[in-house]
Order: structure tokens, then C-alpha cells, then sequence
């Protein structure tokens, strides 16, 4: 690892900065879960911030890859390019005046191929390409001079190109080749500067290369070359939301090239990507352009495939350092809280026979001990803080399938613990459950202002249009997340739920608050069969990040409540007044009747 | 725009420079014509021999002559419907002139050579300096035949709108009206008639130039959607064959062929037209005459149209369709498969 | 250039200097009309009034006041946090036209511009080649009005994080990327923008404690630094000053000069004149690109109460480098 990570185990770092070595020991194979991305075949891969992707995609490299392997660079499955989208790097303000106006297209087109083909030398360059007697050199030098040279005179370009000296070494040559689209791309800059304050059409004088008249024939010459893997070029989109309109369409025409066999486009989104047109007019689909894998999906099914991950990673991470413990030894639980938790799931064990519901006996047990035990914390006043949210298990769950959301506050954790010892062999409940409410809170308030009483009362009764989307979006939570604690704090028959499907068709406005929340990651959006069988409504599932504010059990989001979308417009408008005759008249009245998750999870 | 019976380059004549680019500052029409006389001059009248050398056959013509009949099939083809803006019709006429200078450097991908006779245009001041304006040229030009990575379908691939200096441009439409009016610029006139009178066409290339001396008059009729072919054959070139790379063929077969080939550009091209331009079938004549032209010894006509109810496709939805195989593994998805996936499924889905 | 002059506002007009065109903006910040209070009745020739279209309630209110104080020489110039272009348009209109009447002396109340939109106007003063500019920006007593410390906000949420037109910068593809957060009080925001980018690395600015608002706001500041080098790799931190925009410019510059290779990313959060200095660094080394991040929430009700004091200063915007055409007005 960096030695500027000795601080931190769980120190957050981008991906792109962690060498070889350090991924070759931290990475956990998810290609098991995720089977299209490292297969031949354009993919897209959706995941909120902090999901893995990058990771994966860092893991695909050359350099990985053949440590991983143990084997040459032609001897891989596939070459990947890295090409990471920062915000703003692409998509500049200036660009807009295209708009409309000029060249919109083809400007970009080239703005983002010279991008990419600076990263594709960079990751030439990266490889490493041994080349002992120079026999690749010398057929780089005479692809070089002729059909390069000429595929760059098609292109427009006028002045002259470098001489690659007959000396020069493959990595020379890649050097050259990549400085040739650095400077490009920085003449391409200069024309950007100029559209700036510059109202009409501006002349652009520079070359204009296309994908499939530049970039593709590149790609697919470099494929031939002895060093090069046999299968494809993958090109690593790294959070392609970054891209603007345009540019993403752009990239979507490249998809649509049926082109997997020498060149494969993987591209991870946060869920944000612009649009799925194409400059010609057409969308690209799936499955017949493109796969497809939401992260969220695959980790928030019953599956356990998540819980191991993180374990895994966590391990790894602990050997790293030297910390010899297993991620439940260094993520205790509250014991005495468990121990008390346990006693009551005997209880029920017990008393299954006679007053169970459940089908098994241990599912009484699952379903009801932690929640029976938080409710007897809070009795009639609220001291449901004092019920700690530790444990490896437990911050697996609350992390809501995003291993970001377990390491950021396992980092704090640790931080924590090393400011009031010198070492830090476990993490204390208490530290456990102080970060994870922070966060809570953090998470909430970065979005929302603080509802004080006086605000919120100004605001019952507001009608949709004078309360905008964000405060809707807070009103919905604040009202779910109170719902939902009522629910377990009820005698249902389900008491863990965190999840509502639409009962009807829903309005406008309630989808698009929803959609705010997906997009800030305070909802999870799947789907459930409806209640009258006939087919699929949408599920939204709230964060368990948020377990420690509303004093929720995270151990599972098994059940869900149906809910009408009059009842969620008037949870955005009028959450007091909702949760009120929440508590009046119990969910099931002001919601509608509830469902049950049939089998617990392992 | 109404052509009003004009060429396109009677039109463009007439439109007033502001509706250019430049606003005013520019005069597109000169500019086009002094393209024109450059390359009428320089370029066009040695396309023909330039492919000849290196490619070692007979080209039917493709100078000067072949493009004034793109540009007035063009027109024929936009004086029912078509609309045109100004600056448009200066790209296409531009991208006519072009499509075919590649030929110079041999027939083999000759669409997409055209770069050394731009490079000389540009020097020479002709072209303008902007390079987004050029390169829409070149791509409306280059779409005329070809493929591109392995796809033939060229115009699917080019921007259905791009604004081009503050203008906006359809270059598929552009492209596709190009394309078909080069598709129907066959005729006599290509035919390199003295050398077929004296037997002097390479056997190679004897074939082509029999086809364009057959074919007697294109009429685009594009108010009633559709286009004429005349041909004539005298009894003579019916009764032989003639040689065509290193085969012989008859003349009617090879009309068979081109004739076809024309229904499908023409099916090809109307998606990017409908519904401004509507050509809808191709009426074939061919004509066997004697001795005495006026005497008529077979007549052989034909339509090329869509009809009919459409045929199914064999193997159906799962043959026509191989994305179907990218959700079951590459294996066809029928029923019996479906019904295995969710039952083999069913246990582990929570939600469901 | 001398160092800004902090002096009572009620000295301000004996104290200020002539000018052909005073610039201020329009806002639901009482502080917007602080200075214009003070100047009201001096002879400007022409006043332009700046304010966003899409507040529509600040165009009512705010905009309206500061045409009234101002009467027949003031002009509106409708801007739009959602439309930078449009911003850049009125604003260049608005420039032009007073330059092409001669007004060629330019005085800016800075204080309740957006950030984006000031260092527009500094980099269309830069193309113009104005160069008798001068500035003045009115302190707060407080932010927050009522709430403590760590919980004391003025935005919330980060909505679209754009460019800023006008400093595109000049990134190179294999660089990584050095994101510099010059960060006020909103931690939170700071927070946000790291996640958002993903640097490799990343600089935190502390304002300089002697020019904080007060030294708890600068020991909250100095918890939430900690924080984030817990959580984060890579996380370095130098100290700015609030008040003096070259000096502000002169850490940036030092800053971004520790991590040679990198792509240069700053993000102003902090004081309009730290603002300024970012400005003059981006404009005299064009490959620092300068970004913005709107809000979805403002805290209009609390955001600040008004100061007793205003900075007087003016500043040489650097000049116009070879690769930045100049575009007659």
C-alpha cells in the first residue's frame, strides 16, 4: 500500500492511484456477480458513487491483469483502457455554444476521441511493452508512416507530423503518438477559449477525426500488433454521467457499432446518463446493443453475495496493515445488547408453539427479538439512542449495498479509535455507533435543512407548487422514515420495513421526487408484482443509511408496505399531519394493508 | 424551394448571400463555381484515365459529363418535394463534384480518397478554411458507396441534423439524395461509345459499358414517385455475352443485376427521404431490336416495387433477430427455455 | 497594488474614488444593498444592477430597491444561475455598451454576486482590456443568523457542478487531477464537491485565522479538515487569505506549484475577494480551470446579517495571454 496510507485501513482512495501490486491484494473478484464486464460485448454498469466500479475497471488494466494472471500482455483476454470522465473535464461550459450553432456533433466527437486516444496511449505506455530486438518498433514505425499518416491527412490534418526516428523504441513510439493527441487536444482547447464570449459561429481550422473513421481503424490495427492481446480493446468509460448531451450520445453511436469483437465499451454511470439517442436519430437498446447490470439490484436481493464481499475486502484490507483480527473481531457488537437480543429470540423460540406466527420458529425469532428489544428501549420516551448500532453484520446492512458507505465511516472509526489509543485492534461499539449516527444525520442534513418546528408548521398545508421538489423530498422521508418506526414499534406481523410499492398509477410529481431520492441514493428503485398479481409495480426502498436516525432495524428491508400515491403526496405535503394519524390510527389505515416477506434470510 | 424545371445550380444561382453562412460575406455560389471550374479543368476530365492506370480496366466516364447528370438527377429528384436550404444545396453540389474523385488513385475504395484533391482545393483557396464545413462535404460524399467498419449502411452513420456555422444541415438526407442520383446517372452518355464500336474496352470492363449503351433514357418522374429505365440492345449484344472481371455474362442478366441493384438503393435511400422525396418503384423497359432500329423484336418490361404481403423471415423472430440469443446465453430463447429460467430462478428471487 | 482598505461604510462615499459605472447585484442578502446604500446620489454616470431572472422574488424586491435608489442611470441586467451563457451575454452587452459610451472607469460592489458570475465579469473586463477597476465588498456581522457553529449553513445541496465560462483551463488527458477547495464554513459543500470529483489529489484551504469570522468558525473548520484526512488519501492543506486577493492568489499559486503534472481544479467557497484571487491566478495561467456548483437550497432567510465595514481595493487583472483572442465588442 502508499505509504501515505499507513494512516488508514480504510483510507478512501480513487482507484486510478493505487498500483498494481495494492490491487492485486485488495480486489475482491465480483466478476462472478457481474459476468458481462469482463466478456467481449459493450456494457453499461449503473451504480451509485462508491459502488466498486471504478475499482473493477482499475482491476481490468494490463497491469493487473498480468500480475494477476502471471502471464505476458499478449497472453490476456483483453486489452482495457482506463478512461476516467472527471466532471467539467469534458463537459466545459463553452462547449454549449455549439449548440445549435455549429458542429455540435463532429467538435465533440473529436473533443472526446482525442481525450480517448490520449488515454489509450497512456495505458500503451502503462503496459509496458518488452520489445528486445525491436521487432515491434519497426512494425509500429512502418504502420506509422504510411496508413497512420494517412488515416491523419484523411482527417484534415495540415501540419506536418512528427518523424519517428528509426531508433526510437515501441515506447518511444507510444510516447510520440500520445503527445501528438496531447497537443491536439490542447489546439482543441484554444478553439474551445474563443467560443467562450463569441455569440455566432466560430471557423475551426484543426483536423476532425471520427470514431469510425479514425479512432476504430486505430484500434483495430493496434490489435494486430504481436504484443497485443488477441481479444479486445475494452474501452473503460469511467462515470460516463459526466459527459454532456451530446458527448453521450456520441459515445451511444459508438455502441451502436457492432464492433465487440475488436473493440467492447464499458461504461459506468451513477445512474445519471443523459440519454440513450444516438447523433442518428436511433436509441440504443439492451440487450440488442449493449448488457446491462445495475450494482444496486444485484446487492440489495436476499442474497448474501454482498455480506462476503465486504467481509472479504475488509479482510484484506486488515492483513494489509498487519491487523490480525477477523472483520467481526475488529467490528464487535454491543455484546450485552446482543446477549440481551438473543434472550428475547429464546423467548420467542419458546413461546412459537402456542402464540407464533411465523412459519418456522426461527423466524419469530429473526423477525421480532431485535425489534422487541429497541421498542422496550424506547418505551414511552424516546431514548431509543441508547440502542447501539454495532457489529460487523449491522454495518454491513446499514452500508445498504454500497461498500463506500462501509469503509467511509469504518475510516472514521478508525481515526477515532487511534486519536484515544495508540493502537487499534477492534473498533468499540461505542465509536461504531457514534460515526454511524453522525453520518446519519450528515447524510440527511447535507441535502436538508435542519425541520425546525416552526418551519414545518409554515409549511403543512403549502401547496405542491409553492414547495419545491427538494422539501418534498425531505417531507417524504421524514414521513416514511416515521412510518416505518412506527411499524416497528407495532405488534405487525412484519416489523422490519423500509420499502413501499405503488398500489396505483403514480402522478407526475410523486415520481419525480421519487426520482430526486433515487439520484441523491436516499431510495433504492426496483419492482414488485402488484398486489392484484396482474403484472409489476414500482418498489422504492429507503436507504438503510438512514436506519440510525429514524431508530430502524437494519437487518433487513424484507418487508413493504403498499401506499397510494394520494397518501405520498400527502406524506411531501403534510408529513406532521401524516404522521400523526400514522400514530392515531395505525399505517395500515393511512397507507394500505400490509404484505410479508414469506421466508426470512439466511 | 421550387425549382421550377432549373438545375440546382440555377437555383443556388439565385439565392441571395445571406442566407449563407458569413452572412452576406461570403458569396457561396462563387465559390462554388470556381470549385467547379477547378475541378472541370484539372481533375474531373482525368478520373477516368487515372483509374484506368491502376486499375488496368476500362471505367465507364466519370468526369465532367457524369457529374452535370448527378447534379440534374438530383434536381429531378428534388422538383416534386424537396426543400432544400441554400447552404444545403452548396454541400451537395459540392459533395457531387467530389464523390468521385477518388477514383484517380483506383476503384477500390475510391469514396473515402477524395483527400489529396481537397488538399489542393484548400491551397488553392477554394474550399473555405473552416474544417467542420469540409468534412460535412466529404462525409455527404464519401456515403455514396463503400462500407465502413464493415457496415454498408453509411448513411445510418452520419448526424441526422448538425447545425454547420449557425446552419442547420441534414446530411442523411443530403447523402441519400446523392447516392441515388448517382445510382440513376447511368446512361449512354457514360459509355465509351467510339471504343465499343471499335472493340477497344478491356474485356474486363466490356460489360459496364454494354449496360450504360443499353440504357437509352432515365425519366424521374417524382411527382408520381417513380423512375423510368429505357434500354435498347440490338439483337447482336442479345445473343452474346461479354466479359465482366474475369467472367462472361449476358447483357439482360447484368441488367437484371444493376436493375435490382437500383430497387435496392432505392429502398435504401427513400428512408432517408420519405416523406420529402417519395420514390416508390422503378419501371424497367427493355427493348430487342433488329437490324432496323424501329423494328421491335422483343420487349421485356418489369416493375421493382415493394408488394405484396410480406414474406416470413426464415427462422423467424429468433433467426432475424441474434440479440434474442444474448439473453439466453446464446441459446434460442423459446418457450420451453423461459418457463426452465424462471422455475430454476424462482427460489432465489426475494421480491418475488 | 496597495492592500485593500477596510473602512466604515458610513465613510465610504467620502472615500471612494470617481467612477463612470458602478456594478452591484441584486440579492435576498441585505448586505446587497449596504454599499449601494452609502453611494446613492454619487455621479455615476451609468449604474448596472445585476440580478438573477430566475429569483424572480429578488428581481421584485432587491433589484427594484437599488432601481430606486439609483433612478434613471440604473439598468438592469437580467442574469440566470441556470443560463451561464445567458449571464455571459447581458453581462458583455451591459460592458460593451458603457465602453462604447466612453465609460472606461469601473467601480464593483462584489459582495452578493454569485461566484460564477463575478468571475465571468472578470474575464470579460480582462478581453476588454479594462483596466481602471475597482472593488469593494461588504462584510457580514454574521452568517447563519441564529444557528451554531457546526451547524450553520447557506446552501444546501449541490445541484449542477459546471466549468465557469471564460476558464476552461487547459487539462492534459494523462495528467490527474489536483482539485483545490478554498472552503468557508460549508463543510458540507467541500465534502460534496470531493466526492463529486474524485481527485487523486486534494488541497483544502483554510481561511487564514486572521481573517476568519471568528476563531470557533476557524476551529470548526480545522475539526472538519481533520476529518476529511481521515477519510480521504491524499489530502493536503495550505491556508488563504479572505481579504486580500493577491495574497489570496499567491497561496493558490503556491499550492497548485507543490503538485507539478497534475490538472489544476479550483473551486471558490469561500469570501467574493478570495474568489477574485482564484480569478487572477486562472487568468494570468490558463491551464487552472475554475469550476462552480449551484445550489438547490439557499438559506434566504438567515444567510448573513450586514457588517459595518466594507474592503475598498482595486486590482490589476493580468494581461490577456497569446492564446486568449481578443474578440471586439
Amino acid at each position: 500500500m502508499n505509504t501515505t496510507d499507513m494512516r488508514n485501513p480504510f483510507a478512501v482512495q480513487t482507484p486510478e492511484d493505487i498500483s498494481a501490486d495494492d490491487i492485486r491484494s485488495l480486489f475482491v473478484d465480483v466478476f462472478n456477480d457481474f459476468h458481462n464486464i469482463n466478456k467481449p460485448g459493450h456494457t453499461f454498469l449503473h451504480g451509485p458513487r462508491g459502488s466498486g466500479k471504478s475499482m473493477m475497471f482499475r482491476y481490468l488494466e494490463p497491469d493487473c491483469q498480468k500480475l494477476v494472471q502471471g502471464v505476458g500482455l499478449n497472453a490476456l483476454q483483453f486489452f482495457a483502457v482506463y478512461v476516467p470522465i472527471k466532471n467539467t473535464e469534458l463537459k466545459l461550459t463553452e462547449l454549449q455554444r455549439l449548440e445549435n450553432q455549429n458542429a455540435n456533433i463532429v467538435l465533440n466527437e473529436h473533443f472526446l476521441l482525442t481525450y480517448v486516444a490520449v488515454r489509450l496511449c497512456a495505458s500503451l505506455l502503462k503496459a509496458q511493452v518488452t520489445d528486445a530486438n525491436g521487432e515491434h518498433a519497426a512494425s509500429f514505425k512502418s504502420y506509422y508512416d504510411t496508413d497512420l499518416r494517412r488515416a491523419f491527412l484523411r482527417c484534415g490534418w495540415t501540419d506536418p507530423l512528427p518523424e519517428l526516428p528509426p531508433s526510437a523504441t515501441i515506447n518511444n513510439s507510444f510516447k510520440l503518438l500520445q503527445d501528438i493527441f496531447t497537443d491536439q487536444y490542447a489546439t482543441l482547447l484554444t478553439y474551445v477559449r474563443r467560443l467562450a464570449f463569441t455569440s455566432g459561429p466560430v471557423t475551426y481550422t484543426g483536423p476532425l477525426c471520427g470514431y469510425l473513421d479514425f479512432l476504430l481503424p486505430l484500434m483495430k490495427k493496434l490489435k494486430e500488433f504481436a504484443f497485443m492481446p488477441s481479444g479486445p480493446i475494452f474501452l473503460l468509460m469511467d462515470d460516463a454521467d459526466n459527459l454532456s448531451r451530446v458527448q453521450a450520445s456520441i459515445l451511444n453511436s459508438w455502441v451502436s457499432c457492432r464492433t465487440s469483437a475488436d473493440v467492447s465499451i464499458k461504461i459506468s454511470t451513477q445512474l445519471n446518463y443523459k440519454t440513450y439517442l444516438t447523433v442518428h436519430g436511433r436509441t440504443i437498446d439492451t440487450p440488442h446493443d449493449f448488457s446491462q447490470i445495475d450494482i444496486s439490484s444485484v446487492y440489495t436481493s436476499r442474497k448474501r453475495g454482498y455480506h462476503d464481499r465486504v467481509s472479504q475486502i475488509v479482510h484484506k484490507r486488515l492483513t494489509m496493515y498487519g491487523i490480525n483480527r477477523t472483520p467481526e473481531e475488529f467490528f464487535p457488537p454491543a455484546q450485552e445488547q446482543e446477549d440481551k437480543i438473543k434472550a428475547i429470540a429464546q423467548e420467542l423460540k419458546a413461546r412459537w408453539d402456542t402464540e407464533g406466527r411465523g412459519f418456522r420458529a426461527s423466524d419469530d425469532m429473526v423477525r421480532y427479538a431485535r425489534p422487541t428489544y429497541i421498542t422496550s428501549l424506547l418505551g414511552t420516551s424516546k431514548s431509543g439512542s441508547t440502542y447501539k448500532y454495532a457489529g460487523f453484520d449491522q454495518l454491513v446492512h446499514i452500508s445498504s449495498g454500497i461498500i463506500r458507505y462501509f469503509l467511509e465511516p469504518a475510516s472514521l472509526m478508525y481515526g477515532e479509535m487511534r486519536s484515544r489509543h495508540a493502537e487499534a485492534t477492534e473498533i468499540s461499539p461505542e465509536i461504531q455507533d457514534q460515526i454511524v449516527r453522525s453520518q446519519a444525520d450528515q447524510f440527511l442534513f447535507s441535502e436538508f435543512d435542519r425541520w425546525s418546528t416552526d418551519e414545518a408548521d409554515k409549511e403543512e398545508g403549502a401547496s405542491a407548487k409553492v414547495l419545491d421538489k427538494t422539501r418534498r423530498l425531505r417531507n417524504l422521508i421524514q414521513s416514511l422514515g416515521g412510518t416505518f418506526h412506527q411499524i416497528l414499534r407495532s405488534d405487525g406481523s412484519e416489523r422490519r420495513v423500509f420499502s413501499v410499492a405503488l398500489t396505483d398509477e403514480p402522478t407526475q410529481d410523486v415520481l419525480e421526487v421519487f426520482d430526486l431520492g433515487v439520484q441523491y441514493g436516499y431510495f433504492h428503485q426496483s419492482a414488485i408484482g402488484n398486489k392484484e398479481g396482474t403484472g409489476r409495480t414500482r418498489l422504492y426502498v429507503l436507504t438503510r443509511r438512514l436506519a440510525p436516525f429514524f431508530t430502524l432495524d437494519p437487518t433487513s428491508f424484507a418487508g413493504y408496505k403498499f401506499v397510494t400515491n394520494d397518501a405520498l403526496r400527502e406524506a411531501m405535503l403534510r408529513p406532521k399531519t401524516f404522521l400523526g394519524k400514522v400514530r392515531r390510527s395505525g399505517v395500515d389505515s393511512v397507507l394500505e394493508t400490509g404484505q410479508l416477506a414469506l421466508f426470512e434470510e439466511d | 424551394m421550387n425549382l421550377r424545371g432549373k438545375t440546382l445550380v440555377e437555383w443556388l444561382a439565385k439565392r441571395p448571400a445571406r442566407m449563407f453562412p458569413g452572412r452576406g460575406t461570403v458569396s457561396y455560389y462563387r465559390r462554388f463555381q470556381q470549385i467547379e471550374e477547378y475541378l472541370n479543368n484539372n481533375v474531373h476530365p482525368h478520373v477516368t484515365a487515372g483509374a484506368n492506370a491502376i486499375d488496368g480496366g476500362t471505367l465507364t466516364d466519370h468526369g465532367p459529363e457524369h457529374i452535370r447528370t448527378v447534379i440534374i438527377r438530383a434536381s429531378e429528384l428534388l422538383a416534386a418535394g424537396g426543400d432544400l436550404t441554400p447552404y444545403e444545396a452548396y454541400l451537395l453540389l459540392v459533395a457531387i463534384h467530389l464523390h468521385d474523385v477518388g477514383n484517380l488513385f483506383g476503384r477500390d475504395t475510391h469514396e473515402i480518397n477524395s483527400e489529396e484533391v481537397e488538399k489542393h482545393l484548400a491551397s488553392a483557396a477554394l474550399m473555405g478554411e473552416d474544417q467542420v464545413e469540409r468534412k460535412t462535404i466529404r462525409q455527404i460524399a464519401q456515403a455514396h458507396g463503400g462500407s465502413i467498419a464493415g457496415d454498408k449502411d453509411k448513411i445510418s452513420h452520419l448526424p441526422r441534423n448538425e447545425a454547420v456555422l449557425g446552419h442547420p444541415v441534414r446530411e442523411q438526407v443530403l447523402a441519400a439524395i446523392l447516392r441515388f442520383a448517382d445510382e440513376l446517372a447511368d446512361e449512354r452518355s457514360r459509355a465509351a461509345g467510339f471504343l465499343l464500336q471499335l472493340s477497344k474496352i478491356h474485356p474486363s470492363s466490356e460489360i459496364y459499358h454494354k449496360y450504360a449503351h443499353s440504357l437509352q433514357s432515365v425519366m424521374v418522374d417524382a411527382q408520381g414517385g417513380a423512375v423510368d429505365l429505357h434500354f435498347d440492345m440490338p439483337l447482336d449484344d442479345a445473343c452474346r455475352t461479354f466479359g465482366k472481371g474475369d467472367q462472361r455474362v449476358y447483357l439482360l442478366d447484368e441488367i437484371y443485376e444493376r436493375t435490382m441493384k437500383a430497387h435496392r438503393e432505392r429502398t435504401y435511400c427513400m428512408r432517408f427521404l420519405r416523406p420529402q422525396i417519395s420514390i416508390e418503384r422503378i419501371d424497367v423497359e427493355i427493348r430487342v431490336y433488329g437490324d432496323d432500329y424501329n423494328k421491335e423484336l422483343a420487349k421485356i418490361p418489369y416493375r421493382l416495387q415493394e408488394s405484396g404481403y410480406p414474406e416470413a423471415l426464415p427462422g423467424g423472430v429468433l433467426n432475424a433477430c441474434p440479440s434474442l440469443g444474448a439473453l439466453a446465453y446464446g441459446n434460442p430463447l423459446t418457450g420451453k427455455a423461459l418457463h426452465e429460467y424462471f422455475t430454476k430462478d424462482q427460489a432465489n428471487d426475494e421480491h418475488d | 497594488m496597495p492592500k485593500p482598505t477596510k473602512i466604515l461604510l458610513t465613510d465610504l462615499r467620502g472615500r471612494v474614488h470617481p467612477a463612470d459605472v458602478f456594478v452591484c447585484s441584486a440579492s435576498f442578502e441585505s448586505r446587497s444593498q449596504s454599499v449601494p446604500e452609502q453611494l446613492e446620489g454619487v455621479a455615476f454616470t451609468r449604474v448596472l444592477i445585476c440580478a438573477n431572472e430566475n429569483f424572480p422574488h429578488v428581481i421584485k424586491q432587491g433589484a427594484k430597491q437599488l432601481q430606486h435608489r439609483f433612478g434613471s442611470i440604473a439598468r438592469l441586467v437580467s442574469l440566470n444561475t441556470n443560463d451561464p451563457l445567458r449571464t455571459a451575454d447581458r453581462l458583455q452587452e451591459a460592458i460593451d455598451d458603457a465602453l462604447r459610451s466612453n465609460l472606461n472607469r469601473f467601480l464593483v460592489d462584489i459582495t452578493t454576486f454569485t461566484h460564477e458570475s463575478l468571475l465571468i465579469l472578470l474575464r470579460i473586463f480582462q478581453l476588454r482590456g479594462v483596466d481602471s477597476i475597482e472593488f469593494l465588498y461588504t462584510t457580514a456581522k454574521a452568517y447563519s443568523i441564529g444557528d451554531p457553529d457546526v451547524q450553520k449553513w447557506l446552501t444546501k445541496g449541490i445541484g449542477e457542478v459546471r466549468s465557469v465560462l471564460g476558464y476552461p483551463g487547459r487539462a492534459v488527458p494523462s495528467h490527474k487531477l489536483h482539485l483545490i477547495i478554498m472552503v468557508g464554513f460549508e463543510a458540507d459543500r467541500a465534502e460534496r464537491l470531493l466526492q463529486e470529483y474524485e481527485p487523486s489529489k486534494v488541497s483544502l484551504g483554510l481561511g487564514a485565522p486572521d481573517s476568519s469570522i471568528s476563531p470557533d468558525h476557524y476551529k470548526a473548520n480545522k475539526l472538519f479538515h481533520q476529518r476529511l484526512i481521515q477519510k480521504y488519501a491524499n489530502v493536503l492543506e495550505f491556508t488563504f487569505s479572505c481579504f486580500d486577493p493577491e495574497a489570496a492568489r499567491d497561496a493558490l499559486r503556491a499550492q497548485a506549484l507543490r503538485l507539478p503534472k497534475h490538472n489544476v481544479l479550483i473551486a471558490a467557497l469561500n469570501t467574493k475577494i478570495s474568489t477574485l484571487g482564484a480569478a487572477l491566478l486562472a487568468l494570468e495561467d490558463d491551464s487552472i480551470q475554475l469550476c462552480y456548483a449551484t445550489a438547490h437550497q439557499y438559506n434566504e432567510a438567515r444567510y448573513s446579517t450586514p457588517g459595518d465595514h466594507c474592503y475598498y481595493f482595486a486590482t490589476a487583472l493580468p494581461v490577456l495571454l497569446p492564446t486568449q483572442p481578443t474578440v471586439a465588442p
